[in-house]
């Protein structure tokens, strides 16, 4: 994502692990730890994502890109591309409330998703993606 | 935007502050407390570079009692007036909606010479409040959204204004920390009456210092009235002179006063 603030360590885990993939269509255990030990419990619900072909990259004419998660739930979850931020309730009690945990699981499932190649790819208007973005602000009222 | 308010407020005051790197595009969070001029500042950011300088946008949750210098004052390019636009979403939803139609309304085929939109949004806290962390993280980031996305040159930059504390205190300050890795603080000079300390922190650049002076004000009961009125029949339109690396901004909140001593200058 454009305007992360991952830490310098987990960035590199997550290129390491495109690499690794891209040249063996494989993630090596090693980085499959070092995924755990740097996100915790989130990262195998993330993988479980990932496989499931969870996540899908909305792009709109203009450019503009936003990531919707399906949950183990059920429910859709909206991931910004610009910085971290899911309208999942883990993010705002574990990473906003808790910073029990870097990321949601929704967020570390499309960054995997990216460095995998596993991201489903849907073209949307701008009316579209402008009313995702809303979509919780009228909620609201 | 960084640049918006470097702009506005001239170089570098203090020594060593590294004012030499260009700032990076990020959004700025604002903060001060009640009258540390910051509407104020917002203003001048939207009025800085005369005619030639960007479109700007201000943003707030009410009308602005004034702008700068008030009418004539402090060398207000009129042209500069023309590009600034005022509106007033009341409720965040409507914020929301400007922001995105004005994100809308830009042509990805806007000259790359042209210089993007400043976006200046005044009085954050009162589209907190009284909200979640989860509620202020999603305007927070909705705001970053809007403004590092799409990655076009013609994407507006934002400086967004918070009084501190904030509804919610250290929490909600934090939550919009998390969003808004630029910091512009305003800060009250303890030795010199009337000066505040602006201090600008952005990611990858050495932090940036200024002494400002804030201005004097115009009474709220209006020309005919009080020393100000006596002041400009006698003297004129007053007209404050920068004086070496300080620049003028500033006043309380809720309108001008005529509070502080100033060298003034006529033509």
């Amino acid at each position: 994502m454009d305007g992360s603030t991952l830490p310098a360590v987990a960035e590199e885990l997550l290129r390491e692990i495109k690499k690794a993939f891209q040249e063996t269509s494989q993630v090596p255990d090693e980085l499959l730890l070092g995924l755990k030990f740097i996100f915790g419990p989130a990262a195998v619900p993330a993988l479980d994502l990932v496989d499931q072909h969870s996540v899908t990259r909305l792009r709109s004419p203009s450019g503009r890109i936003l990531y919707q998660v399906l949950g183990s739930s059920g429910k859709l979850y909206t991931c910004y591309s610009s910085c971290h931020f899911c309208t999942c309730p883990a993010f705002e009690f574990s990473v906003l409330q808790k910073s029990e945990s870097l990321l949601c699981k929704h967020i570390l499932a499309v960054y995997l998703s990216q460095a995998l190649g596993a991201c489903q790819e849907l073209a949307v208007s701008e009316e579209q993606l402008t009313n995702i973005l809303l979509a919780e602000e009228e909620d609201e009222g | 935007m960084a640049a918006a308010l470097e702009r506005a407020l001239g170089p570098a005051a203090a020594a060593g502050s590294g004012s030499g790197a260009a700032l990076p595009p990020l959004p700025v969070l604002l903060t001060g407390p009640a009258g540390s001029g910051r509407t104020s500042l917002l203003l001048r950011a939207a009025l800085a570079g005369g005619a030639d300088g960007p479109r700007a946008l201000f943003l707030a949750p009410s009308a602005i009692p004034r702008l700068p210098g008030g009418s004539g004052g402090t060398g207000t390019d009129p042209r500069a007036l023309q590009r600034l636009e005022l509106r007033y979403p009341r409720t965040r939803l409507s914020l929301c909606r400007e922001l995105l139609s004005l994100s809308l309304s830009l042509s990805p085929s806007l000259s790359p010479l042209s210089p993007p939109p400043v976006v200046l949004l005044d009085g954050l806290e009162r589209y907190l409040c009284p909200l979640s962390p989860g509620a202020t993280a999603r305007l927070a980031a909705l705001l970053l959204e809007l403004s590092l996305s799409p990655p076009v040159p013609s994407r507006p930059q934002l400086v967004a204004a918070l009084r501190l504390p904030p509804p919610g205190g250290a929490v909600t300050l934090g939550t919009l920390l998390r969003f808004f890795p630029a910091r512009c603080h305003l800060r009250g000079d303890t030795r010199g009456r009337g000066h505040v300390w602006v201090t600008l922190r952005c990611p990858g650049t050495p932090t940036r210092r200024w002494r400002a002076l804030k201005s004097p004000s115009n009474s709220r009961s209006g020309p005919g009235t009080g020393g100000h009125s006596l002041a400009r029949r006698v003297l004129g339109d007053p007209k404050i002179i920068a004086q070496g690396p300080l620049t003028v901004f500033g006043g309380p909140p809720g309108g001008l006063r005529l509070s502080w001593k100033m060298r003034l200058e006529c033509r």
